[in-house]
């Protein structure tokens, strides 16, 4: 590897801490594909180890985002056309769920309806990993706040402290997606 | 962002716990996938990634150098070195060949069953079972005290079509030894034509001893510690060899690379991560490798998680078109799975479609069954119509006439 040992471990402490985060990234953004999501991956972890940039640990997380939203950009570009079934940002969509979801109680049908989904998950995925971990793990995995909270080395109103903060960002991502 | 009334707080909390239970979320990456992602992507090589193996063809040539052993000796090599090979590629010498199976034998909790189900192999469709039981000292528990070390050979070779050098065979052969009894059983139903039409006498002999079965008591050819030695020796070649491995993958580690002795630096790597396969200590950049390698020769490669430290690697279509014909014809159509268990190792390997019989082999290693009546000829004692012959006291009468066969023969034909 190219970059200097110093940038290349905190480059590397980032990936690993940011890893599963940025891969659900891809995989919803190729439609699924866990395989392409793979090679995502490697390229973003070659684009990352090899930068000469410095980059402030605090703000690793939002500079592999920024390549990783590059590499799938630039991956549709050299396809000759995306599939039907990779989600495409809906600002419009996306903005009348954020309101009915703190508005109404929503009807379970509404998830099977494949554009709803595309909005969600992208808006999942477009969290910072910290948020979109929480809300994951406790929404899809159904750990609870004592869980989590043991988990996180916090206390259980310190998860439920981030946890509003993160439905409240989850709202903000589906009214303006990347 | 401003703060919302409660209301609606808990309303996103009830809508988003709705959409938890029916929204699928991508699964988590497992621990070889992570792995793999500090690896040059395949997209930087373009339709050919690097590093492509002639491993392959080394086993291949390692099974056509042995051609001299017989026909159900040679399917069996040739299984055992197929099965083994996309687990253990780095097999073009004898030595390794002993090194993976003295590996083995060292990771092995139970032992290692590989069970043959129609292989095509020298002219003959072979069925078997073979079992090789842990030496002991490794896990006394788990082995039979008068099994451990033990290898028990169970094959039914039937020759191919009506023409070719073992057309007309049809035999049964099982091998059993361990330090408690030795012995080979036989049954020739029918023997290759062409042995049939050059050997008259030996084909005669064969059919009037062996038609109805022929043990072969070969306690005493064997001593105790003769037997003690070839396992010794397999362990001691096995340690002698991975010391050479080791040094090679320091070297390795420290950037060094080149070759250490007669192990090359990649034989070196794979026999480490075959080592941690084996063993359960594979790390994730190891499984990855393995990986990788599979995925140089085939174009359906995946690792699944199927439960909590438990993982299947698939891998089917599989190109040999570099190979040669042989090889085509027999490995063309492959499918394998392998079953690794963290802190165990591979538990499970199956190889499908194999050769124009659409043949497997599948390999165990945990979940086997030592029973020692398999491992006792008496259920050929008593049948009643068994032949059975003490080689050892052949052997003894034949010295006693004053020389061997042999000179016999060269007396006679002068």
């Amino acid at each position: 590897m190219d970059a200097p040992s110093g940038a290349l471990r905190g480059a590397e402490a980032a990936f690993e801490k940011h890893g599963r985060s940025l891969y659900r990234y891809f995989a919803v953004r190729t439609g699924g594909d866990p395989h392409l999501a793979d090679d995502l991956m490697q390229q973003l972890w070659l684009q990352a180890s090899r930068s000469d940039a410095t980059v402030p640990e605090d703000q690793m997380e939002f500079w592999l985002r920024r390549i990783a939203a590059n590499l799938i950009r630039a991956h549709w570009r050299r396809e000759s056309r995306r599939p039907a079934h990779v989600p495409i940002a809906d600002p419009r969509l996306g903005g009348e769920l954020a309101d009915r979801l703190a508005n109404e109680e929503l009807p379970p049908e509404i998830v099977e309806r494949r554009e709803v989904r595309d909005q969600l998950l992208l808006a999942i995925t477009e969290l910072p990993s910290g948020e979109q971990e929480l809300i994951v793990a406790h929404y899809f995995h159904g750990q609870s706040f004592a869980e989590l909270a043991r988990k996180l080395g916090l206390s259980e109103r310190g998860v439920e402290g981030r946890m509003y903060r993160a439905r409240g960002n989850l709202r903000e991502k589906l009214k303006r997606p990347a | 962002m401003t703060d919302r009334p409660d209301s609606q707080d808990k309303l996103l909390d009830r809508n988003l716990k709705m959409i938890g239970e029916r929204l699928p979320i991508p699964g988590e990456p497992n621990v070889f996938q992570q792995a793999k992602w500090k690896r040059p992507p395949r997209s930087a090589y373009g339709a050919s990634p690097p590093g492509r193996s002639g491993l392959i063809q080394k086993g291949v040539r390692f099974v056509k150098t042995h051609r001299t052993l017989t026909a159900a000796g040679s399917a069996v090599a040739a299984t055992i070195v197929i099965g083994t090979l996309l687990l253990f590629p780095a097999m073009h010498r004898e030595v390794e060949a002993a090194v993976i199976f003295g590996s083995l034998r060292e990771a092995l909790t139970d032992g290692l069953e590989i069970t043959l189900e129609n292989i095509g192999a020298e002219g003959a469709k072979v069925n078997g079972r073979i079992v090789l039981v842990q030496p002991s000292g490794q896990n006394e528990e788990s082995a039979e005290g008068e099994l451990a070390g033990g290898c028990y050979i169970e094959i039914r070779a039937v020759g191919d079509g009506s023409s070719g050098d073992l057309a007309g065979l049809d035999v049964d052969v099982t091998i059993s030894i361990t330090p408690e009894q030795q012995w080979l059983y036989a049954k020739f139903r029918g023997l290759p034509a062409e042995i049939a039409q050059e050997e008259p006498i030996l084909a005669g002999l064969l059919g009037a001893m062996a038609q109805d079965g022929l043990l072969l008591n070969l306690d005493g050819i064997l001593k105790q510690d003769e037997i003690d030695e070839i396992v010794q020796a397999m362990s001691g070649a096995m340690n002698e060899a991975m010391d050479e491995i080791r040094e090679a993958s320091q070297e390795i580690a420290v950037g060094e690379g080149g070759s250490k002795g007669d192990v090359s630096a990649e034989e070196a790597e794979l026999l480490r991560i075959a080592s941690g396969l084996l063993s359960g200590q594979a790390a994730g950049e190891d499984i990855d490798s393995l990986v990788s390698l599979l995925e140089s020769h085939a174009s359906g490669v995946s690792v699944r998680q199927v439960q909590e430290g438990v993982y299947v690697l698939s891998a089917e279509g599989f190109d040999f078109s570099e190979e040669d014909k042989e090889t085509t014809e027999m490995l063309g159509d492959l499918a394998m799975t392998i079953t690794y268990r963290e802190g165990v190792g591979v538990s499970a390997a199956d190889l499908n479609h194999i050769g124009e019989y659409d043949g497997s082999i599948r390999l165990r290693t945990t979940g086997i069954t030592l029973d020692s009546e398999l491992f006792s000829k008496d259920r050929y004692l008593n049948d009643g119509v068994t032949r059975v012959f003490d080689l050892a006291g052949l052997m003894q009468m034949a010295e006693s006439m004053g020389g061997n066969i042999t000179e016999v023969q060269a007396t006679g034909t002068d």
